[in-house]
């Protein structure tokens, strides 16, 4: 397990991840509003690699807690921090005055950050000789 | 703003975002540089 975990609680012999959880939700909801154009980007070009960007990055997270997968993990918050970067950089552009341009620096800025914390800390339980997703 | 002009914009923004996280990982995330 890494320090993102909530020790002792397993679904599935896996553990609970509540930030990757959330995040899955919010690429779920990107994925559907954009495969629908009924985002924030209608039907316009970067609707449709959001979609594809927010369904693979959706796709990650939930893989990777099936399979145990810690690089999969990762792979999947860099792109929910970078899917939300982009759809929130468009959304600063079009339309400034949006509530959503404040909430989505917050989101990525979550993205971002529990990418970085589960890659150094995998990165030092690697290092210590306890892989993360190990039985604990 | 031009719709185009926001979608590359977002897709700069997005790019050098993406190589700002690898450089911050590779900054602060060196426990297993011996």
């Amino acid at each position: 397990m890494t320090g993102t975990d909530l020790d002792g609680v397993r679904f599935f012999g896996r553990p609970f991840k509540p930030v990757p959880l959330g995040l899955a939700v919010i690429m779920a909801t990107l994925l559907v509003y954009n495969t629908l154009n009924i985002g924030i980007f209608t039907d316009r070009i970067g609707g449709d690699v959001v979609a594809v960007a927010s369904g693979l990055a959706f796709a990650l997270l939930v893989v990777s807690w099936w399979l145990r997968s810690q690089r999969m993990l990762e792979a999947g918050l860099f792109l929910t921090a970078l899917t939300y970067i982009g759809r929130t950089s468009y959304l600063m552009f079009v339309k400034p005055e949006a509530e959503g341009v404040a909430l989505g620096v917050g989101i990525a800025i979550i993205a971002a950050g529990s990418w970085l914390l589960e890659r150094d800390e995998s990165r030092r339980q690697r290092a210590e000789g306890t892989p993360p997703w190990s039985p604990s | 703003m031009e719709p185009v002009l926001a979608q590359a914009l977002a897709a700069l923004i997005t790019t050098v975002s993406a190589v700002l996280m690898m450089w911050a990982s590779h900054r602060w995330g060196g426990h297993d540089d011996k």
